[in-house]
C-alpha cells in the first residue's frame, strides 16, 4: 500500500499545514531582498551621479542575497532554518503527535524524508522568489550585467547552503532532544561548540604560556573557522560573494550539510517514541553531552568574567572556573530533569566536570607538558625566523600587496641556515628558565636585568613535518642584531627582510616622494624617474650594514606610492569619491596606497647621489630662524632619569615646564635661544628596526610658516 | 492474527511490558483490560508499531510490525488522546486519513459525520472531548483497515453513542475482515461488546480468554457447612482464587466449571450450597488479587 502514498501529497499536506511558516518566509525575504533592494539603489543611484556609484552597487548585489552585506536577511536565514527545521520535527516531541504519525503505514524514513523536503521547500521557493525579483529589480537599475547575475547566482547558492547548515543543524539537535526548549538549546550547543572548544587553546595558552604567540592561520583557527556549523554558515555566506569561491570551501560545507544530514537521519531512524518529553531523546547520553558542554563552557565563562573583571593574573581563575562549573553542572541537571531537588542526582558526571576544568588549568598553569620550554630537536627544523614587534613599526606593510605576504607580515624572513637562529632561541628559553620573559622584561621584576639590553622576538621554527612551532623570547639585543647580520650576508634573505620594498612590481610603482627633516615632500616627487630612484634605493638596502638601520638616525623619509586593487573603495567599502574629495577615476587603478617609512641613511650612497643628481638637497638639520615654538613631551620614564637636571639649566626661564598627572609632561619654548639651542638636538623620530631601548622625549615644532610637524625627538 | 511473541517494553526503570505472549484471534473483539499503568497502552503502542520492543516481537498476519509499512496498512490506531491537526475541521482530517488509507471509505465517513450530527466545517479543537472521540473512532472505522486498535476510545462516550458504536463494530465485523482490540478500564463495557479479553497487570498479562470461557471457568460458590473438617476438605478440593466468610456463609471465588464446583461442594454433603456467575469486574478484581493488586491494601 506505500505504493500508493504520494510523497508529493503528504510534503504538499504538510507545507499547508506549516503555510504559517512559509507565509513568515515569504513576507521577510520579501522585505529583506526585492524591497530592501531597492531602496538601497534609489538611495545611491538616484542621486545627481549615479555613475559613480554603478560599480559599487554590482559589488554589493551578490551580498544583498544571501545576507553578507544585509545582516537582516543573515539573521532571516538563520531563524527561518531553526523554525523549518523545528516545526517539522518537533512533532516527536510530542506523544499524541509522534503516536499518530508514527502509527501511520509509512516508515521512519519516509516520514523524514517528507518533513525534510516540504522544510526545504518553505525556504527554497520563497527564497528563489526574491533572488529573481532583486535581479529584476537590478535590471530596472540597469546595473545588471553577465557577470552581476552571475555573481548573485553563486551568492544566492551560498545562501541556500547556509540555510542548509543551520536547517540541519537544528534538525540533528531536535533529534537528540524529546523537549523543544532542549532542542533550541542543543541547537545553539551543535552550532557554537566546536568554535568554543578550539578558540579555548589559544585562550589557555595566551593565559598561562609566557612565549605563547598566536600563530598566523593556525589549525585552531581554521577549525574554529570551519568546524562549527556557525563557522560554516558564515562561510558559505562569505566565500560566495567574494571574487573567487574556493571550489574546495564549497565542497568541505556540502560535505558537512551531508553529515549533519546524515547523524539526524539515523538518529531519527532510532528515536525511541518513549523520549517525547523528556530532555535528551537517549538518556544514555546524558552525562557524556554534560562533560562534553561543562568543561569547556566552564573554562571560556571563567575566562571572560576573569576579562571582564579585570582580576590581576590567574589566581582567581580557578575560583572563577570552579564556581562556573559547579553552576553548569547544576544548570544542566535542572535541563536534564527540571527538578530543582535533582540537581546533584548526575553528582559522578560533575565530578568528573569539575576534576577535569582543574586538570585543564593545573595543566596550562603548571605547563605540565613543557610549552614554555619546548624546542624542536635542531635536526628536525627545516627553516626558522625570527621577528620583533618593531619590524611592523618601522616598516609599512601594506596588506593589499598580496596575501602570499602574510607570513612574511607575521613572522619575518625564513632562513634555512638555522643554525645561528636555533641558538638564540635557545638563548630565548635560557632566559625564560631564569624568569626573564616576554611579558615581564620591563616589569622590573627580575634583579639584575636591565631591559635595555633586551628585546622581545617572535621565532618561528618550520619543521621537515610541515608543521610550525612559533615562540615569543626575550634575547639580548645585541645577540639578535649579530644573528640579523649574519643571515643578511644572504641576498635573498636580505630581500625577504626589506619585503615591502622589494615586493613591489615596476610597473605598479605610480610615484616616489622624499620628506627631508622638514618632513614636507611637495618638492620632492619623482615620477618619471621614480623607477630608477627605486632602483638605487634597493641597491642600498642590499648593501647598508643591518646595524645602520638599528642605531642610525635617518636624514629622509621616503613615501612610495603604488596601485591598489582596491583603490576604488577606499573606507568602509564606499568608493573612494564618495569619502574624499579626490577625483574618481572609475577604477582604472590609478588611485594609489602609500607606503612610508622607507628611510634613507647617510650611508646610502646611491640614493643619495641620485637625489643630487637630479638636483634636490636633503635639509639635514632645522634652521631655528623658521621655527615658531617647539613643544617636548617628556614621558614618565624620561624624567625619572633626571635629562630634565640636563636641559633645564641651559634654558631661559620663557621655557615652561608643566606636569600632568596622567599624561606625559610638557616642555614649551618659545624664545629664539631655547629654540637654537634645542633645534641642534632635534632629530626625526625613528625607532630603529629594534626598536627604541632608550627614554625618547618626542617633539613637536610649531615653524613660522604655521606648518606644524610631529616627529622628532631630542637627543 | 496478532501475535505477540515474548514482547519485552522497559521504560528507564519500569518494567512497561514484561515478557508477554499471546494472539489475538482475527473476526473477534479482543478486550484488553487492566489496573492503572499495567502496560495497555504501550502494548497496543508496541502491536500498532510506534514503539519498537526491547526484546521479542510482534507478528501481524506473519510480519513483523514495527518499520514494516506492509503491516501497518491493516492497522488504524486510535490513542486515548487523539491528536487532530492545529485548525483542522473533520474534512480536513478525513482527506489526510484518505491520503495514508487508501482503502478510506469518504462516503461512509460523510454518512456516519451527518448521523453523529458533527459539523464537517467545525474546528476540531472546538469540540468536546467526547466528540474529538467519536471523530478518532469515525476516522478509524472508515479507515477500512483490518486491525482497529482503540486505546480506552470508550471512556468519554455517552451510552447512547457508546450502543452506536457498538453497533458499527459488529455490522464492520459482519461486513468485512475486522478485528477491534480495545483497551479500557470499564469491564462492564468490555463485557458487552468483546468476545475475548485479556487481563494484563504490571505489565504481565494474568490471562487471555474468550469471554464465555472466562465466565464459565469462574465463578463464586456461597456455602454452609457444619462440619469444619468438611469444610476444609471442600478448599483443598478446588482453584480458590479468593476466600471470604461473613458469620458462618463461606463464599469462594474459584476457578472452574459452575455445576462441576457446585457438584464438588454438594459432595461434601453442606447445609447450603449455590454456585453464581461472576461478572467480568469481579472476575478481574480476583484474578489481579491473586497477582497481589489487592483493594485491602488502599484501605487498610
Amino acid at each position: 500500500m506505500t505504493s500508493k502514498i504520494s510523497y508529493i501529497k503528504l510534503i504538499r499536506e504538510d507545507i499547508r499545514h506549516r503555510g504559517w511558516l512559509a507565509a513568515l518566509t515569504g513576507m521577510v525575504l520579501f522585505l529583506g531582498m526585492p524591497v530592501y533592494a531597492m531602496l538601497y539603489m534609489d538611495s545611491y543611484l538616484g542621486g545627481d551621479n549615479p555613475a559613480v556609484w554603478t560599480e559599487y552597487i554590482q559589488d554589493v548585489m551578490p551580498m544583498m542575497v544571501n545576507g553578507y552585506s544585509v545582516t537582516y536577511v543573515a539573521y532571516a536565514i538563520v531563524v527561518l532554518g531553526a523554525l523549518a527545521a523545528l516545526t517539522g520535527y518537533a512533532y516527536i516531541h510530542s506523544r499524541e503527535r509522534s503516536d499518530f504519525y508514527h502509527s501511520l503505514p509509512l516508515k521512519r524514513g519516509q516520514w523524514f524524508v517528507i518533513r525534510y523536503f516540504s522544510g526545504l521547500i518553505i525556504f527554497v521557493i520563497p527564497y528563489t522568489a526574491g533572488c529573481v525579483l532583486t535581479v529584476l529589480a537590478g535590471v530596472a537599475y540597469h546595473i545588471m550585467t553577465p557577470e552581476v547575475f552571475g555573481n548573485m547566482a553563486v551568492a544566492a547558492g551560498g545562501g541556500i547552503l547556509a540555510f542548509l547548515v543551520i536547517y540541519n543543524t537544528c534538525i540533528l539537535a531536535a533529534v537528540l532532544t524529546g523537549q523543544t526548549v532542549t532542542g533550541i538549546l542543543a541547537a545553539l550547543v551543535i552550532a557554537v561548540y566546536p568554535t568554543l572548544l578550539f578558540a579555548m587553546v589559544p585562550m589557555l595558552k595566551s593565559i598561562f604560556f609566557k612565549t605563547y604567540t598566536a600563530a598566523v592561520s593556525s589549525l585552531s583557527d581554521w577549525l574554529m573557522e570551519y568546524a562549527s556549523p556557525a563557522g560554516i554558515f558564515y562561510n558559505a555566506i562569505r566565500q560566495t560573494v567574494s571574487d573567487t569561491v574556493s571550489p574546495a570551501s564549497m565542497i568541505f560545507i556540502v560535505l558537512v550539510i551531508i553529515i549533519l544530514f546524515t547523524g539526524a537521519v539515523l538518529l531519527y531512524r532510532v528515536y525511541p517514541a518513549e523520549a517525547a518529553g523528556r530532555a535528551l531523546s537517549f538518556s544514555g547520553t546524558a552525562p557524556v553531552f554534560k562533560v562534553l558542554i561543562c568543561i569547556p563552557a566552564a573554562l571560556f565563562c571563567g575566562i571572560f568574567i576573569n576579562q571582564f573583571m579585570g582580576a590581576n593574573g590567574t589566581k582567581w581563575l580557578f575560583v572563577l572556573c570552579f564556581l562556573m562549573v559547579v553552576l553548569l553542572c547544576a544548570v544542566v541537571e535542572f535541563i536534564y530533569h527540571q527538578d530543582l531537588k535533582m540537581l546533584l542526582k548526575g553528582w559522578r558526571s560533575s565530578l568528573i566536570c569539575t576534576g577535569a576544568v582543574f586538570a585543564v588549568l593545573c595543566v596550562f598553569r603548571f605547563d605540565l607538558l613543557g610549552y614554555d620550554t619546548y624546542i624542536p630537536a635542531e635536526e628536525k627544523v627545516e627553516s626558522m625566523s625570527v621577528r620583533t614587534d618593531s619590524f611592523s613599526g618601522y616598516y609599512d606593510y601594506p596588506a593589499s600587496l598580496s596575501d602570499e605576504y602574510e607570513e612574511l607580515r607575521a613572522y619575518g624572513a625564513f632562513t634555512d641556515n638555522t643554525a645561528s637562529v636555533y641558538l638564540l632561541a635557545k638563548e630565548g628559553i635560557e632566559n625564560f628558565k631564569n624568569g626573564i620573559n616576554v611579558q615581564n622584561m620591563h616589569s622590573g621584576e627580575v634583579e639584575g636585568f636591565d631591559s635595555e639590553d633586551y628585546i622581545g622576538a617572535t621565532f618561528c621554527y618550520k619543521l621537515k613535518s610541515g608543521r610550525k612551532v612559533v615562540r615569543d623570547y626575550c634575547v639580548n639585543r645585541e645577540h639578535l642584531l649579530s644573528v640579523l647580520e649574519e643571515l643578511c650576508k644572504d641576498d635573498e634573505y636580505r630581500q625577504e627582510l626589506f619585503f615591502p620594498v622589494f615586493a613591489i612590481e615596476e610597473d605598479s610603482l605610480l610615484s616616489i616622494s622624499v620628506k627631508d627633516s622638514y618632513g614636507n615632500s611637495e618638492e620632492a616627487e619623482f615620477k618619471e624617474e621614480k623607477d630608477a630612484f627605486f632602483e638605487a634605493y634597493k641597491k642600498d638596502l642590499m648593501e647598508t650594514d643591518i646595524r645602520t638601520l638599528a642605531d642610525a638616525a635617518p636624514i629622509a623619509e621616503m613615501w612610495i606610492s603604488v596601485k591598489d586593487s582596491y583603490a576604488g573603495m577606499s573606507i568602509n567599502g564606499m568608493p573612494a569619491a564618495a569619502v574624499s574629495d579626490v577625483a574618481y577615476t572609475g577604477g582604472t587603478e590609478q588611485e594609489g596606497i602609500t607606503l612610508g617609512s622607507q628611510y634613507i641613511y647617510e650611508g646610502f650612497e646611491h640614493t643619495l647621489a641620485y637625489l643630487e643628481e637630479s638636483g634636490y638637497t636633503l635639509r639635514r638639520g632645522i634652521d631655528p630662524e623658521e621655527v615658531e615654538s617647539i613643544v617636548i613631551y617628556l614621558p614618565d620614564a624620561a624624567v625619572e632619569s633626571g635629562i630634565l637636571d640636563t636641559i633645564l639649566p641651559e634654558l631661559s626661564d620663557d621655557a615652561q615646564y608643566m606636569s600632568y598627572p596622567d599624561m606625559d609632561d610638557e616642555l614649551m619654548i618659545r624664545s629664539q635661544e631655547d629654540i637654537r639651542i634645542i633645534a641642534d638636538r632635534l632629530k626625526a623620530m625613528n625607532s630603529g628596526i629594534l626598536g627604541d631601548n632608550g627614554t625618547s622625549m618626542y617633539a613637536e615644532v610649531q615653524f613660522k610658516d604655521g606648518y606644524t610637524f610631529y616627529g622628532y625627538v631630542t637627543e | 492474527m496478532i501475535e505477540l511473541n515474548n514482547i519485552d517494553k522497559h521504560f528507564r526503570d519500569i518494567h512497561a511490558v514484561d515478557h508477554i505472549t499471546a494472539s489475538i484471534q482475527e473476526g473477534m473483539i479482543f478486550g484488553l483490560a487492566g489496573s492503572n499503568g499495567a502496560g495497555k497502552s504501550t502494548l497496543l503502542r508496541m502491536i500498532s508499531g510506534i514503539l519498537r520492543p526491547d526484546e521479542g516481537e510482534v507478528i501481524l498476519d506473519g510480519e513483523p510490525v514495527f518499520e514494516n509499512p506492509g503491516a501497518k496498512e491493516k492497522i488504524c490506531f486510535l490513542s486515548d488522546t487523539p491528536y487532530y491537526f492545529p485548525n483542522a475541521d473533520i474534512r480536513a482530517m478525513r482527506d489526510y486519513f484518505m491520503l495514508v488509507y487508501p482503502e478510506f471509505d469518504r462516503k461512509m465517513f460523510d454518512s456516519l459525520v451527518k448521523k453523529f450530527n458533527l459539523d464537517e466545517k467545525r474546528k476540531i479543537n472546538s469540540f468536546s472531548k467526547g466528540m474529538k472521540k467519536q471523530i478518532s473512532i469515525l476516522l478509524g472505522l472508515c479507515a477500512k483497515t483490518k486491525y482497529l486498535l482503540c486505546d480506552e476510545t470508550f471512556d468519554g462516550l455517552d451510552p447512547v453513542v457508546r450502543q452506536a458504536v457498538k453497533s458499527l463494530f459488529a455490522a464492520e465485523i459482519m461486513n468485512r475482515d475486522f478485528t477491534p482490540v480495545i483497551s479500557s478500564h470499564n469491564l462492564r463495557e468490555l463485557e458487552d461488546i468483546c468476545d475475548s479479553v485479556g487481563f494484563l497487570h504490571n505489565g504481565k498479562l494474568l490471562l487471555t480468554q474468550e469471554m464465555d470461557q472466562i465466565k464459565c471457568n469462574t465463578c463464586k460458590l456461597q456455602c454452609v457447612f457444619s462440619d469444619i473438617y468438611k469444610e476444609q476438605e471442600l478448599i483443598r478440593s478446588l482453584n480458590v482464587l479468593k476466600m471470604e466468610r461473613s458469620g458462618s456463609v463461606l463464599t469462594l471465588t474459584v476457578r472452574g466449571e459452575r455445576g462441576e464446583v457446585l457438584e464438588l461442594a454438594q459432595k461434601q454433603d453442606p447445609l447450603f450450597a449455590e454456585a453464581l456467575p461472576l461478572t467480568l469486574e469481579e472476575i478481574f478484581i480476583s484474578e489481579t488479587e491473586v497477582a497481589g493488586y489487592d483493594i485491602k491494601d488502599f484501605l487498610y
